[in-house]
């Protein structure tokens, strides 16, 4: 979509105070920053350099220096200052400290995020309610599996952890050495190393029933990780009704792609793990049909008979 | 002169130069005397003015208006206080920026990801860029619903009613005055009053189809003064509670159910769960995922619900 004069003024204004504050970055660099293009980037000083106070001599105009490689803004006139934020800048930072509190578990730095977050509410000045909240008290919380999983990261230690599998439906004991952690839908995840599978994967935390920290050696290096190795991988086609779209967009590093199909929709997958899709395929609400291969459309249909086999 | 191209942006930063430096209001006449860019007749420029001042106050910039001397009616002056332009956030150190750094970037792409990056960037527009510090916290990334929520936001902000189908267990149209939107147990929900059924209700937002509409009206509605998204979904949530259902699942399996009901051994094969639910449909997605290692014994009507609801997957 064409970028709007409005969008582009935006930029500009934005563009001076921080190249004021940066001096010497690149175009190239400044495009990144600013989430843009080069050229677009380019366009936008060249614009700037024409703007000025009334006068416009050059002793009014905002003065900079313009190379590919190297910009500086010599005198920005009355733009030097970042604009205040504005309320949706103001809430994304207030809602992300919101998301990010209760899973501190240092508590000076919770402290600290507690009182910056009051700052940035301050600044909203809200008379009445907020447009967005997040909603406390059901999220994840930091809990003793958590800390322990924190401190494995920051030491590069192993843990020794009971994991309920969504794929197998059992419980398992294994070593992981930690990677990284993220959330996703209001789920914790650590993506380790794992001494069983012999590669990585992602545990879930609240799946985690139990851990402890113990002395396994040092974590193994990354060339002897199978990271996401793409092998004996199948590829399904279903129609999910379209409400699954949260499915698909949770799960997008298995989604090849989606198209409409109908009033639903028509996904690929390219997956390794068989079991799981068929498992989360027929927990999918609303219609499911799978296309195909021939051998994942027969499993399907024979775990879904067993179960409504159950019922009769 | 072209509404969007280079002449437009380069007017609008003329404007907001002139009116900052100024230190008592602008007339008009001196705004088209003096500021690089307004040009044609006096309605031309009359009007070029007036879509320029709305546009930079979409930006988020105060224009004041005012006159010189009050006791006479002079013509209506402008002017933007520096004061009010500029971030003022006092100083922030480095914790502080990994925080709200951090913070910023565990949206993902959407609305609210490009506005906390547009913050941190003003943050380094003030000392300059820093390499930030590790935290060690985790990585989060809260997925945002890409296509509506912008829409929505628009539609809370300026009170503007707004239109849409819903899936719920039936697909059904929904005319909805909006409250507010609210980041619950991981998904985003509309707040709002049903304008056909009268009652404020919630709408997960990746349950809204792509026909949503925003009507054109602004501040078409008044949100109650009393309420409060928080307490909203509190009070939903003690609603909610109280439904019960009674599954047989086997022994060693049905690890998900296990984590959320109660357990009692029935024989060597089987175990008794008792599970209180507030949602049937995600009820259902978390037994059928135990395949045949759970089955449903009461209430009937789960029991049947549960089976019309796997049929819909074995026709396709």
């Amino acid at each position: 979509m064409a970028e709007t004069a409005l969008e582009r003024t935006s930029r500009a204004l934005d563009l001076i105070p921080f190249v004021a504050a940066n001096p010497g970055l690149s175009i190239e660099e400044l495009a990144v920053k600013f989430e843009s293009t080069p050229s677009q980037i380019f366009k936008d000083l060249e614009m700037l350099f024409m703007c000025g106070l009334p006068g416009y001599t050059h002793l009014e105009l905002i003065d900079m220096e313009l190379e590919e490689d190297y910009v500086a803004i010599r005198n920005p006139q009355n733009l030097g200052k970042p604009r205040k934020l504005s309320r949706i800048e103001t809430t994304s930072l207030t809602l992300g400290l919101d998301l990010l509190i209760p899973l501190i578990g240092d508590a000076r730095l919770k402290q600290k995020a507690v009182d910056l977050r009051l700052r940035f509410t301050r600044l909203l000045n809200e008379e009445a309610e907020p447009i967005a909240s997040v909603i406390q008290g059901s999220g994840e919380r930091a809990g003793e599996n958590d800390r322990l999983i924190a401190h494995a990261l920051a030491q590069q230690s192993s843990l020794e952890i009971s994991y309920r599998s969504a794929s197998t439906d059992e419980i398992s004991t294994r070593v992981i050495f930690p990677i990284s952690t993220y959330m996703e839908r209001d789920h914790l995840y650590t993506i380790a190393y794992c001494s069983k599978a012999g590669e990585e994967r992602h545990f879930r935390h609240d799946r985690i029933l139990s851990a402890r920290a113990i002395e396994a050696g040092n974590a193994p290096s990354q060339s002897h990780v199978k990271v996401n190795e793409k092998r004996d991988l199948l590829e399904v086609k279903a129609v999910l009704a379209t409400r699954n779209r949260y499915f698909l967009e949770a799960h997008r590093s298995i989604v090849e792609s989606v198209v409409p199909h109908g009033a639903d929709l028509l996904a690929t997958f390219s997956i390794g793990d068989y079991e799981w899709l068929l498992r989360e395929l027929i927990a999918l609400p609303g219609r499911v049909e799978v296309l195909g291969p021939p051998e994942f459309i027969a499993e399907f249909h024979r775990r879904l008979d067993a179960v409504l086999s159950q019922y009769r | 002169m072209s509404e969007s191209g280079v002449e437009k942006s380069e007017r609008l930063i003329n404007l907001t130069m002139a009116l900052l430096a100024s230190r008592r209001f602008l007339t008009k006449a001196e705004i088209f005397r003096n500021v690089e860019g307004y040009a044609g007749s006096p309605e031309t420029m009359e009007r070029m003015f007036e879509r320029d001042k709305n546009d930079l106050r979409d930006l988020g910039l105060e224009i004041e208006v005012g006159s010189e001397d009050p006791l006479f009616e002079d013509e209506a002056g402008y002017r933007i206080n520096p004061k009010r332009y500029s971030l003022d956030i006092g100083e922030l150190d480095q914790t502080e920026l990994a925080l709200l750094s951090l913070a910023a970037s565990q949206w993902q792409n959407s609305l609210l990801s490009k506005n906390g990056q547009r913050a941190i960037r003003k943050f380094e527009s003030i000392d300059g860029a820093q390499e930030p510090i590790s935290l060690a916290l985790p990585f989060l990334m809260s997925e945002v619903p890409a296509e509506h929520f912008a829409l929505l936001w628009e539609a809370v902000e300026s009170r503007k009613e707004v239109s849409f189908t819903y899936h719920s267990l039936q697909s059904t149209n929904r005319h909805v005055a909006p409250y507010g939107l609210g980041l619950h147990q991981g998904f985003w929900y509309l707040i709002g009053l049903d304008l056909d059924k009268s009652e404020i209700r919630n709408f997960k937002i990746i349950r809204i189809d792509s026909d949503l509409s925003v009507g054109k009206k602004a501040d078409a509605f008044d949100r109650p003064t009393d309420f409060s998204l928080a307490s909203y979904f509190q009070r939903n949530d003690e609603e909610n509670e109280g439904e019960r259902a009674l599954l047989t699942i086997r022994v060693g399996k049905a690890q998900e159910i296990r984590a959320i009901a109660s357990v009692q051994p029935l024989n060597d094969d089987w175990d008794r769960a008792e599970i209180s639910y507030s949602s049937r449909s995600e009820l259902f997605e978390i037994i059928a995922k135990s395949l045949t290692s759970a089955i449903i014994e009461e209430p009937a009507d789960l029991r049947e619900g549960f089976v019309k609801w796997l049929e819909e997957k074995r026709h396709g």
